[in-house]
C-alpha cells in the first residue's frame, strides 16, 4: 500500500517539476500577493504630506517640529505653497498642511488653526491623515499628555509628559482613555496579512495544482488506466493527496524560512509544532479538495474552472482578506462551513497570539475535511470514469 | 479449450440509445480474438464492458470465470489494457512509466520485470527517453509494454496500430504474435482487415452494435472473395459486367468510378478472367487485392437478412 501511494504521489511531483508552467502558476501568485503586501505595508503606515510653514514666530515653529516629528503619519516634504499645490494637483502627496503666517498673532489669541486641503479619494487614507492632524494639535495645546504611548514602561496614555515638566498648563482634557493590549507588541500589518500569502500560496500548489493534474489525467486519459489498475479508488485519491502535500511543503518551507529569518513571522518557540500541524493538515484538505474536484468533473476545462471558482471563495470566505470575526453574522455562518477559515484562524492563534486556544478544534476540522475527501473521492474517481 | 470471456445476450444502452445489442460471444483462451468493424460499431465499447469501465445494461459476461460487473483488484490485476489513446504519461521516461504501472500492479523484482518487457519489444534503446519525444509507433509499443508488464492472462488491445507507419506496424503485429505464442489471450479491435488476417485466430464482426459473425479471418476473405480490380471506361465496365456475370468462380462485379471490381472465389481464377476480359475489350489497367472491409460488410449483409 506504502509503496503505491508513494508511487502516485511520486509521480504527481514528477509531472509537477516537469511542467515550469504548472510550477510558475503556483508560486507566482502567492509571490504577487507578498509583493503587494510588503507595498500596501509601507503605504498604510505613512502618507506623503506636504507642509507648508509660513508663520515665523516660535509657536509656527513648535507646531512644525511637533508635526515633523511625527514621522510613524507623514511622510513630510516642507515646501512653499505654489510647490505644494502642484504636488496635490499632480498626487504626489495625499494633503497639504499650511501654517499660516499670523499663527503666532492667532495663539495669542486663541484663534490659531492649522489648515490642511485633503485629497479625500480614499476615505482610509484621509482618516490617517485628519487624526494625524488632530493628535499634533492636541500635543500642541498639550504637552503634558503623552499622545503615543505604546511602549509599556511609559505608562498609560494621558499621564504627564516628562518633556514638559517644564510647562504648567492645565490638563485640558478631563476624560482618560486606559487601554490594555492582549499582546505585549502589536502586530505589524505584514507580518498580520502574511497569513494569507500562506494560504494562497497552500491553495495553490495543493488545491488548484492537484485540481488541474487529475484535469490533466482526464485530458490523457491516463485516469482510464489508473481506474482499470487494481489499485483501490482510495488509494489513487490517498497517493495524488500526499504528492499535494508534499508539493505544498516543498513551495511553503522556503517561504517559511524566509519569513522567519526576517522576523515577518516571530511566534512563540513552543507555537512551532501546532504551526507545523496546521500547516499539514491545511495543505493535506487543500490537496484533498483538489483531488475530490477531480474526479467529480469531467474535462479538464470544467475542472481547472471549478478549482479556480473553489480556491477564490476558500481564500475570501475563510478569511484571507480580513479577519472573519470582524465581518458581518451572515458571513461567518457561512465561513463556518469554510475548511480554511479554521486553518486561518489556526495559524494567526499559533502565531500572534500567548496560547493555542481552538488550535486542537481547527487541527480536527482540517484534517477530517481530508478524510472526507478521499472517502468522497473514492466513490467519485471510478464512477466519473464510468459512461 | 478453455474460454477467457463469455458474453452471454449483452446489451448496452446509454439513455434510449442501443450501444450494442444482444452480443454472445465467447473468446478462447491463448487465442487472438479480434473485435471488427467500422468506426462506431461497438468495439472499443465491448472492450470497456471486459476491462469495467462500462457495465453492461443487461445480459451476462463472464470473465475469467467472475460475474461481470466486478470490483475485484484480483481481477482487474489478470488483466492488461491498452487504450486506443496511449493513455502514456508523456513528460516520464519510457522506464518512468513502466516502473509507475509496476507500483499500481505491486509487481516484485520490478527492474527486472521491466528490463525483461523492454527487451522483449526491443525497447531498451529508449528506457530513458521521454515519452513525449518517441515516434507513434515506439509510443504504442511502450503502451503495450506497460499492459503486459505485470503478466495478465488477458491482453486487451484497442486500435495496436492506429496512426503508426507501416514498418512499426509489421513490428507491433510481431510482438504481439510473440505475446501469443506465450500463452496469452489478446484481444485485438481494429478497423483493418489486414490487421486482422496478420493477428487473429479469430474475429467477430460488429456493425452498428450487433455482432453479424464470428470467423476466422481467411473465411471472411474467402468469403468476401479475391478482388480483381480492373481499369477501364465505363462503356467497357458495363460489357465486362454482362460477360462475367454468371461465370463460375465469380461472386459479384461491381462498377467503380475507374472501370469495375470483379470478386472471385478463387485466386487461381485470376488469369482466366484476365484473358476474358482482354479478350474482350481495351482496359488501362488492373490489381489483384484482399477485399477491404467495407467488402466484407457487404458480403456479409448480402448473406445475412438480419443485418441492418
Amino acid at each position: 500500500m506504502i509503496k503505491r501511494l508513494w508511487s502516485i504521489a511520486r509521480l504527481d511531483l514528477i509531472l509537477w517539476r516537469r511542467t515550469p508552467f504548472a510550477i510558475a502558476a503556483a508560486v507566482i501568485p502567492p509571490i504577487g500577493m507578498a509583493m503587494v503586501l510588503v507595498t500596501l505595508s509601507l503605504a498604510v503606515l505613512q502618507q506623503p504630506v506636504a507642509l507648508v510653514v509660513d508663520g515665523k514666530g516660535p509657536n509656527a515653529q513648535k507646531m512644525q517640529r511637533i508635526i515633523q516629528t511625527d514621522s510613524d503619519a507623514y511622510f513630510l516634504t516642507i515646501t512653499d505653497a505654489k510647490i505644494a499645490q502642484r504636488m496635490l494637483d499632480t498626487q504626489e502627496v495625499a494633503a497639504v498642511i499650511t501654517i499660516p503666517s499670523d499663527f503666532d498673532e492667532k495663539v495669542a489669541k486663541g484663534e490659531a488653526e492649522v489648515g490642511y486641503v485633503l485629497n479625500n479619494v480614499d476615505i482610509d487614507f484621509s482618516d490617517d491623515i485628519r487624526r494625524s492632524v488632530d493628535r499634533s494639535v492636541a500635543q500642541f495645546d498639550a504637552p503634558q499628555l503623552k499622545l503615543d504611548a505604546e511602549e509599556e514602561e511609559e505608562g498609560p496614555a494621558g499621564s504627564v509628559n516628562p518633556e514638559a515638566d517644564n510647562q504648567y498648563l492645565p490638563n485640558p482634557y478631563r476624560v482618560d482613555v486606559y487601554k490594555r493590549d492582549l499582546r505585549q507588541t502589536n502586530v505589524e500589518w505584514f507580518s498580520y496579512q502574511t497569513v494569507s500569502a500562506f494560504i494562497l500560496l497552500i491553495l495553490n500548489v495543493g488545491l488548484m495544482g492537484t485540481a488541474l493534474l487529475s484535469a490533466q489525467d482526464i485530458e490523457r486519459k491516463t485516469s482510464l488506466y489508473l481506474v482499470v489498475s487494481p489499485t483501490p479508488s482510495w488509494q489513487l485519491m490517498a497517493g495524488r493527496i500526499l504528492g499535494g502535500l508534499i508539493a505544498v511543503m516543498i513551495a511553503l518551507l522556503p517561504a517559511l524560512i524566509l519569513a522567519a529569518y526576517f522576523k515577518v513571522i516571530s511566534p512563540p518557540l513552543t507555537h512551532w509544532p501546532a504551526l507545523a500541524a496546521i500547516f499539514t493538515t491545511t495543505a493535506l484538505a487543500a490537496s484533498g479538495l483538489g483531488a475530490l474536484l477531480g474526479a467529480l468533473f469531467k474535462g479538464s476545462r470544467l475542472i481547472a474552472m471549478a478549482a479556480s471558482v473553489v480556491s477564490t471563495y476558500l481564500f475570501l470566505l475563510g478569511g484571507g482578506f480580513t479577519t472573519i470575526a470582524f465581518v458581518p453574522q451572515w458571513v461567518r455562518n457561512l465561513s463556518a462551513f469554510v475548511p480554511t477559515r479554521y486553518a486561518i484562524d489556526g495559524m494567526r492563534q499559533a502565531l500572534f497570539y500567548n496560547n493555542l486556544d481552538g488550535v486542537v478544534l481547527d487541527l480536527i476540522i482540517l484534517s477530517s475535511t481530508a478524510i472526507l475527501t478521499i472517502a468522497l473521492g473514492s466513490f467519485a474517481v471510478r464512477k466519473s470514469q464510468l459512461v | 479449450m478453455e474460454i477467457t470471456v463469455a458474453f452471454n445476450k449483452v446489451d448496452y444502452k446509454i439513455g434510449t440509445t442501443t450501444i450494442l445489442n444482444n452480443i454472445s460471444l465467447d473468446i478462447k483462451a491463448g487465442e487472438i480474438t479480434g473485435f471488427l468493424g467500422l468506426n462506431g460499431a461497438g468495439k472499443s465499447t465491448l472492450l470497456s464492458l471486459i476491462n469495467g469501465l462500462r457495465n453492461q445494461t443487461s445480459g451476462k459476461i463472464t470473465l475469467l470465470g467472475t460475474e461481470l460487473p466486478s470490483d475485484d483488484g484480483r481481477l482487474r490485476s489478470k488483466i492488461g489494457v491498452v487504450f486506443q489513446e496511449t493513455a502514456l504519461y508523456e513528460e516520464l521516461t519510457t522506464f518512468e512509466n513502466l516502473e509507475f504501472a509496476a507500483a499500481l500492479y505491486n509487481l516484485e523484482n520490478t527492474k527486472e520485470r521491466i528490463t525483461e518487457v523492454l527487451e522483449l519489444l526491443k525497447l531498451m534503446d529508449r528506457k530513458n527517453q521521454i515519452v513525449k519525444t518517441l515516434s507513434g509507433g515506439l509510443k504504442r509499443r511502450v503502451a503495450i509494454a506497460r499492459g503486459f508488464l505485470h503478466d495478465p492472462q488477458l491482453l486487451i488491445i484497442d486500435e495496436p496500430t492506429l496512426g503508426v507507419d507501416v514498418e512499426a506496424r509489421h513490428a507491433i503485429w510481431s510482438h504481439l504474435r510473440l505475446l501469443k505464442s506465450q500463452g496469452r489471450t489478446i484481444i485485438v479491435a481494429t478497423n483493418y482487415l489486414d490487421e486482422a488476417q496478420a493477428l487473429c485466430d479469430m474475429v467477430a464482426v460488429l456493425h452498428k452494435g450487433r455482432l453479424l459473425t464470428t470467423a476466422s479471418p481467411d473465411y471472411l476473405v474467402s468469403r468476401a472473395g479475391y478482388c480483381l480490380d480492373v481499369e477501364c471506361d465505363a462503356e467497357a465496365g458495363e460489357k465486362f459486367i454482362d460477360i462475367l456475370s454468371g461465370k463460375k468462380g465469380v461472386l459479384r462485379a461491381d462498377t467503380t468510378p475507374s472501370g469495375l471490381s470483379i470478386f472471385l472465389k478463387d485466386r487461381t481464377l485470376k488469369k482466366q478472367m484476365l484473358d476474358i476480359i482482354v479478350g474482350t475489350g481495351k482496359i488501362n489497367g488492373f490489381r489483384f487485392r484482399s477485399p477491404d472491409l467495407a467488402e466484407v460488410f457487404k458480403s456479409l449483409q448480402e448473406k445475412n437478412d438480419h443485418v441492418p
